[in-house]
C-alpha cells in the first residue's frame, strides 16, 4: 500500500522549493543573521563596548586583568597614557566609561590584601551597567581568594574559562535557530491552511481517502527537517566562521533534537489555531506577524532578559519562544541539562495545549 | 429497470435559521447523466457536498452504491469529485497534481492516459498556477478519474469558463457517459443541463420543484413556442390580434405565442394578406429558462462569474 503521508510528503518538498519566499525566510534569513550579527560581534578582541583604561599599576596582575577583560569579547579596550589627568581626558574626548587601576593593585592582590579598581561610568549609558557587570564578572573570576576556594573544590572549574560564556554568538546561536523555527513554522503553517481552505484545496483532499492526521503529520515532518537543515546551517556559519562554542555532549546533542522536534510542534499547533481562528488570508498573516513579532524581541533573542526591564521580563516568561531560546541555549551552549529539561517540558506541554487548541478551531469537515 | 447508484430521502440540510436544502427525495440510475439545476443559493453545492461525504445532512436517508453515509471511506473510494471552484496546487505542475490525487488511492489508473484524454498530454510539466481556467479545469476533470470511480460528482463545471472550454467540458462528459459513469452535475446555466442531461431537478430555495427529461419538463412546463417577427410594427399588431389575442409589440417586434394545434403558417398568410412589411420571423422553442420563469416567476440568475 502507498502510504498517503509519504505522497503528500513529496508534494510539500516540491512546493517549498519552487517558492522562492519559502526558501528565502526558512533559510536565508537565519544565515543572514548569522554572518551580520557575527560580522558585528566577532573579531579578536573588537567587542561592542568601548572602555579606556589608565593602568596606573602596569603590573603583571593589571596586564592579566586588561587581558581577561578584552578575552571576553565583549569590550573594546583603549589604553590612555598614564601620564594625563583622567578627568581632563575624559572631559576633552566625552568618554562615557573610563577604568582606573590604582598603582599597587597588584601589590595589594600578592599580599592578599584588598585592591580597588576605580570605574568611572556615565549613568545614563546602558553600556555603563553591562561594563560594570564585566568587569566585575573578570575580577571576582581573577581574585585570588575565590581562586583558592575553586582550586579545593574542583581542578576543572579553571577551565569554565569566562571569555566562552560572555560571547554574544553563543548566546545568540540557539536564539537564531528558535527565531527560525517559529517563523518558519508558524508562517508556513498559516499561510499553507488559509490557502489550502480559501481555494478549495482541503475541499478536494476531503473527496479522497486522505484523512486530516495524515496531512499533518507530513506538514509536521517537512517543519522538523525544515529545523534540522537550519540547525546544520547556523551551526556550520556559527562554529566555522565565528568560533562559536557549541556543546558535543551527547545528552546536549540528544536535548537539542528533542528541543527542535517539540519546538516545531508547539509551533506548528500555534500556527493551526491562528488559521482556524481567522478565514482570510491577509487577517491571518497580520496576526501571525502580531504573534511572532513581538516573540521576536521579547523572548531574548537579540539581548540577555537580564537586560531589559522588569517588566518587560515578565512577559517574557509567558512567551512559548523565551523557553525554546532557553532551552536550546542550556543544551547547546552551556550544557546545563537540569535547565533543558525544564524548557524542554515548558514547550512540549504548550505544544499539548496549543494542539488541542488548533484542532478545535481548524475542524477539516465542513458544517 | 436500471438500479439505482443514488437514493436521497428526505434530505434536510440547515445551517441554524438558514434552511439551504428543505426535505428533497431524488434517485439517480446508473449510467444517467443526473443534473441538478438552479440559480446559486437553491442548495444544489450543499446537496452534493452531502453525497460526497463532505458535509453532514441535518436529517434524511442517503444510500450511494448501495452503502450509508456513515461509511464513508468505501464511499469516497468509488466515487469522484471535481468540487466548486476547483484548485489544485499551484506550484505543482499537470502531472505531479494528478500522481498527487492518484498517490490517495490505493488503486489508480495509469495518469498518463488520463492526461491525454482530457488533452493535457503537451502541459504534463506545466505548473498548474500557469494554465487556463479550461485547463485547470480539465486537471481537475482527470484528478475526478484517477481512481476510476462509478459516480462522477461535477459541481458547476464550466462556470466561468469561456464558450471553447465550455464545449471541451461537454464533450468529456458526453464521453464519461459512453463509458458507462453515473454522472451528477451542478449548473446554472440552463443550456447545460438541457444538452448534456437525461435527467433534471431543478431546484429552487432548497426544494426540487420540478423534475424530468428536459423534454418532459419543456413539454409539461414550458408553454407554447413563440413566434417573433421582427420589424412588424403596430400594423403587424393591427392584423394579427384578432386571430392570436396574445400577440404582444415588443418596440418593432412582434411576439406571437403559437397556441397548440396552431400552425406558423396561419401567421405568415395573415401578415402576406394584410401586406404588413417585416424583416424576419424567428420560432423560439421553449427552454427550461421559460420553465424555471413560469415556476417560480423569477428571473432566472446565473453566478457572478459567469462572464457570457
Amino acid at each position: 500500500m502507498k502510504s498517503r503521508v509519504l505522497v503528500d510528503f513529496k508534494a510539500t518538498v516540491l512546493e517549498f522549493s519552487r517558492s522562492p519566499s519559502a526558501i528565502f525566510w526558512t533559510l536565508a534569513f537565519p544565515v543572514i543573521l548569522m554572518l551580520l550579527f557575527g560580522a558585528i560581534y566577532s573579531g579578536g578582541g573588537s567587542g561592542n563596548f568601548n572602555l579606556y583604561v589608565q593602568d596606573m599599576d602596569d603590573s603583571e596582575w593589571s596586564r592579566s586583568f586588561l587581558e581577561n577583560l578584552t578575552a571576553t569579547g565583549f569590550v573594546n579596550v583603549n589604553m590612555i597614557n598614564t601620564s594625563l589627568d583622567a578627568q581632563q581626558v575624559i572631559t576633552d574626548n566625552s568618554l562615557t566609561n573610563f577604568l582606573i587601576i590604582p598603582a599597587g593593585f597588584g601589590a595589594n592582590l600578592s599580599a592578599n590584601e584588598s585592591a580597588v579598581l576605580e570605574f568611572r561610568k556615565d549613568d545614563s549609558s546602558q553600556s555603563a551597567l553591562a561594563l560594570y557587570s564585566i568587569i566585575e564578572a573578570v575580577a571576582q573570576q581573577m581574585d585570588p581568594g575565590l581562586q583558592n576556594v575553586s582550586a579545593l573544590i574542583s581542578i576543572d572549574e579553571k577551565s569554565l574559562v569566562f571569555d566562552d560564556r560572555f560571547k554574544f554568538l553563543d548566546f545568540f546561536l540557539p536564539g537564531v535557530l528558535a527565531l527560525t523555527i517559529m517563523n518558519s513554522t508558524v508562517n508556513y503553517m498559516v499561510f499553507t491552511i488559509v490557502e489550502y481552505r480559501n481555494r478549495g484545496i482541503f475541499r478536494k483532499m476531503m473527496t479522497t481517502p486522505l484523512k486530516r492526521p495524515e496531512w499533518l503529520a507530513s506538514r509536521i515532518l517537512w517543519q522538523m527537517v525544515l529545523g534540522f537543515i537550519s540547525l546544520l546551517l547556523i551551526l556550520g556559519i556559527g562554529v566555522y566562521l565565528f568560533d562559536v562554542n557549541v556543546t558535543d555532549d551527547l545528552n546536549g546533542v540528544l536535548m537539542t533534537i528533542a528541543l527542535i522536534l517539540a519546538g516545531t510542534a508547539l509551533f506548528t499547533a500555534m500556527g493551526m489555531a491562528v488559521a482556524g481562528l481567522i478565514k482570510d488570508e491577509q487577517g491571518a498573516g497580520a496576526l501571525a506577524g502580531a504573534i511572532t513579532f513581538p516573540m521576536m524581541f521579547l523572548a531574548g533573542i537579540f539581548f540577555p532578559l537580564e537586560m531589559m526591564p522588569e517588566y518587560l521580563q515578565t512577559i517574557a516568561k509567558v512567551i512559548p519562544l523565551t523557553y525554546l531560546a532557553d532551552g536550546l541555549r542550556d543544551s547547546m551552549i552551556y550544557g546545563n541539562m537540569t535547565g533543558a529539561w525544564f524548557n524542554l517540558m515548558v514547550v512540549s506541554g504548550l505544544a499539548v495545549v496549543f494542539a488541542a487548541l488548533g484542532t478545535v478551531l481548524t475542524r477539516w469537515k465542513q458544517e | 429497470m436500471v438500479e439505482a447508484h443514488i437514493e436521497v430521502k428526505g434530505l434536510r440540510k440547515e445551517y441554524g435559521n438558514l434552511i439551504a436544502v428543505d426535505g428533497i427525495d431524488f434517485e439517480v440510475r446508473k449510467g444517467q447523466v443526473f443534473s441538478l439545476l438552479g440559480p446559486n443559493g437553491a442548495g444544489k453545492t450543499t446537496t452534493v457536498e452531502i453525497l460526497e461525504c463532505l458535509r453532514t445532512a441535518t436529517a434524511g436517508d442517503v444510500t450511494i452504491l448501495g452503502l450509508d453515509l456513515s461509511q464513508s471511506s468505501k464511499i469516497k473510494r468509488r466515487i469522484g469529485v471535481l468540487p466548486q471552484g476547483f484548485n489544485a496546487f499551484d506550484l505543482l505542475t499537470v502531472k505531479e497534481n494528478v500522481e498527487y490525487f492518484a498517490g490517495m488511492f490505493e488503486e489508480a489508473v495509469d495518469t498518463d492516459e488520463l492526461l491525454s484524454w482530457v488533452k493535457l498530454e503537451n502541459r504534463k510539466k506545466d505548473l498548474f498556477k500557469n494554465l487556463s481556467g479550461g485547463m485547470k479545469q480539465r486537471v481537475g476533470i482527470a484528478m475526478s478519474l484517477v481512481n476510476d470511480p462509478e459516480i462522477v460528482f461535477l459541481d458547476e463545471p464550466t462556470t466561468g469558463l469561456d464558450p471553447g472550454a465550455r464545449r471541451d467540458v461537454w464533450r468529456m462528459v458526453r464521453n464519461l457517459r459512453e463509458r458507462g459513469k453515473t454522472i451528477v452535475l451542478t449548473t446554472h446555466y440552463m443550456e447545460e443541463a438541457e444538452t448534456l442531461s437525461d435527467y433534471i431537478c431543478i431546484m429552487n430555495k432548497g426544494k426540487i420543484i420540478v423534475r424530468g427529461t428536459p423534454r418532459e419538463i419543456i413539454k409539461d412546463h414550458g408553454g407554447s413556442p413563440v413566434a417573433i417577427v421582427r420589424g412588424a410594427g403596430d400594423r403587424g399588431l393591427q392584423a394579427l390580434s384578432p386571430n392570436f389575442p396574445d400577440c404582444e409589440l415588443a418596440g418593432v417586434d412582434l411576439k406571437i405565442p403559437i397556441p397548440n394545434g396552431r400552425r406558423v403558417s396561419e401567421i405568415l398568410n395573415t401578415l402576406d394578406n394584410a401586406d404588413v412589411h417585416y424583416d424576419e420571423i424567428v420560432i423560439k422553442k421553449s427552454t427550461l429558462e421559460d420553465v424555471f420563469l413560469k415556476l417560480t416567476g423569477q428571473e432566472f440568475k446565473g453566478g457572478e462569474e459567469d462572464e457570457e
